[in-house]
């Protein structure tokens, strides 16, 4: 499952924004599973169940729970180095869950893996009910968050921020990239409260170490500053628009890009005063449906504290999505970083 | 918390009459599931009063307490009453808070209520939960029992036999699992839809003791519920054969006593039905 960077990669430099194959040229398949890196972006590998293991040093209350997924869901680092306080729960969601939510009761951190689709679309009675009703203390933190899987609609949680939006008590965390993995797991770690967290597995693109950036709980962080366009993105999006930025400043486009990682509970302020600026469209970006994640959410707040800029959203199509390589499925559907730097042109 | 603390067992069957006629003013003044109750209300004297848990009224968060868990939510009115009457709070919340809208006797039960371990309603939840539970103990190093009690038309939840599964799997132990059998789904009989037999059968393949017992016989409920000490090991079913509405004659075994509400047409009946004849 480890990626194949030369696959993914079509560029010659990282300076040139990716873009799918030629038509005629049909990628493998281990693309639709491949890392999102390319190959001059570096990686660092098994973010969060590196993170977790350190953690779990000193912190004897954490424990492992996964869904049959643990090498999947980077939990096999945590299972190998300390297997008495892992379970493989077998493909069994609604027991995970339960399980976490029991071990929580009396004071263990239980951290529950499985795949995104499976948290939000099969045990969400679970996570609902057993966990957020009353603020246990579970961290479920799953892979393959929005088109971040070939597989198709089956294994595609396109969807998972909408579901898990209307969840009281529940936080939610879409993270950028093994820096913002990192940080987020000894964060949600150290915050009392039912998480969900949005997982990037295996070999991970690292790029937020060149801003002056650090994770924040609740908190949205300007990465650069631009008066034509702002973007305010959010997961693996905040890197497809950090790349369009610098294609679009080749234009004469200043381009700003606050990186929205809490999705729940919103960082309302930042995101007000950042939009208030005037004369400036406000573009989101988010690896997710456009109903019910981000884009909405911060349009909700836009329109409801009387900010009304120029608003745009990009994210995925409301449809099943198609199978293939990935790279291929973010052009068509519109998240790529070419499809990015497309749309804002458009809209200038 | 002992067991000899509580109620001496010849007293019992006097409780459980107690204890069913509150259920059914609870029901008539309030609403609530009545037949529901009724099917399980030796099951839970034998628990609490029997003093088969080793729970403790003035300390109802007591690390060391065993830990009981209404899976059937919708059995809340008989837990409230068994708790009322054993101090876990006053008994007169049962006629001023119960559904009243201020969490503290919620219409299905709720882990805010005092000696409530979890909010149940949603159906398949317990059996896992406990499973939870019951790990977290066997890390922690203690010694405690772990009981759920679920309705057998809750077995349907295919969460239930995950969970099933999982506890066999862990040698689960400490973990005590109690079907009300009452073979009444909140519409039907289970037969008619999901038929649950060869039920016990079903659990022993999956890795369960099972011990069958008379769902209102509280001599039998003691000697099937009482511990047995082993920490690890087959966790244990106890599959309990009851009658739903028992108590009531024109609501026993008939389905449409799960939601039909005890009315001022039904009320002098039923009262009459429960008019204590023991010793």
């Amino acid at each position: 499952m480890t990626g194949q960077p030369k696959i993914l990669s079509q560029r010659k430099s990282k300076s040139e924004p990716r873009q799918a194959p030629p038509p005629g040229e049909r990628l493998t398949t281990s693309a639709m599973i491949a890392s999102l890196a390319d190959g001059d972006t570096p990686t660092t590998s098994a973010p969060f169940g590196k993170a977790l293991a350190d953690l779990a040093k000193t912190r004897a209350d954490i424990v492992g729970l996964s869904a049959d997924l643990s090498k999947y869901t980077d939990m096999h680092v945590f299972a190998e180095a300390y297997p008495d306080r892992f379970y493989q729960m077998g493909m069994a969601e609604q027991v995970m869950i339960s399980a976490a939510a029991g071990l929580a009761r009396e004071g263990f951190t239980p951290f529950a893996t499985t795949y995104a689709v499976f948290a939000s679309r099969r045990a969400y009675d679970f996570i609902c009910m057993a966990i957020a009703e009353e603020q246990l203390n579970v961290k479920i933190v799953c892979a393959l968050p929005g088109l971040t899987t070939g597989y198709g609609p089956s294994h595609q949680a396109t969807e998972d921020l909408a579901i898990f939006r209307g969840m009281p008590n529940l936080t939610i965390i879409d993270p950028c990239d093994a820096l913002d993995v990192e940080q987020a797991t000894h964060a949600i770690a150290a915050h009392q409260g039912p998480t969900y967290m949005r997982l990037l597995r295996g070999k991970v693109p690292r790029i937020l170490d060149r801003y002056n950036y650090s994770f924040e709980l609740g908190k949205a962080k300007m990465l650069r500053d631009g008066a034509d366009v702002l973007f305010v993105s959010t997961g693996l999006m905040t890197m497809r628009v950090l790349e369009a930025a610098v294609t679009l400043e080749k234009d004469g486009t200043r381009v700003g890009v606050l990186h929205v990682p809490t999705i729940k509970p919103l960082d309302t302020d930042t995101i007000l005063a950042a939009c208030g600026k005037t004369g400036r469209l406000v573009v989101t970006a988010e690896n997710h449906t456009k109903i019910g994640g981000l884009g909405e959410a911060v349009a909700s707040l836009l329109l409801t504290h009387g900010v009304a800029p120029t608003f745009r959203q990009i994210g995925l199509p409301d449809e099943f999505l198609d199978a293939g390589a990935l790279p291929t499925l973010h052009d068509r559907y519109r998240i790529s970083t070419l499809a990015v730097i497309d749309q804002v042109r458009g809209w200038l | 918390m002992t067991r000899s603390d509580v109620s001496a067992p010849h007293s019992l069957p006097r409780v459980a009459n107690h204890l069913r006629n509150q259920v059914l003013e609870l029901c008539y003044r309030h609403g609530g599931h009545a037949s529901t109750a009724f099917s399980c209300v030796e099951i839970l004297v034998a628990l609490y009063h029997g003093g088969i848990l080793r729970v403790d009224p003035s300390a109802p968060e007591d690390l060391d307490r065993d830990r009981f868990l209404l899976s059937k939510g919708h059995g809340e009115t008989i837990l409230y009453a068994v708790l009322a009457d054993l101090g876990f709070f006053p008994e007169d919340w049962l006629w001023t808070h119960y559904r009243s809208g201020d969490h503290r006797l919620g219409g299905h039960v709720d882990h805010q209520t005092p000696g409530i371990e979890t909010t149940s309603g949603a159906l398949g939840h317990g059996l896992g939960l406990a499973c939870g539970l019951t790990l977290a103990a066997r890390m922690d190093g203690q010694a405690r029992r772990h009981v759920v009690l679920m309705g057998d038309a809750e077995c349907s939840e295919g969460s239930v036999w995950e969970a099933a599964l999982f506890a066999a799997q862990w040698g689960l132990g400490r973990l005590t699992a109690i079907v009300d059998r009452n073979h009444i789904g909140s519409l039907d009989h289970t037969r008619n839809y999901l038929a649950l037999e060869p039920f016990a059968a079903k659990w022993e393949a999956f890795g369960w003791e099972v011990v069958p017992v008379d769902g209102h016989d509280l001599t039998a409920l003691d000697k099937a519920l009482s511990p047995r000490g082993e920490a690890e090991g087959k966790p244990r079913l106890v599959l309990a054969e009851t009658v739903k509405g028992k108590g009531c004659r024109m609501m026993e075994n008939d389905p449409i006593w799960h939601v039909r509400p005890v009315t001022d047409d039904v009320i002098a009946q039923c009262r009459e039905d429960l008019t204590w004849t023991g010793p």
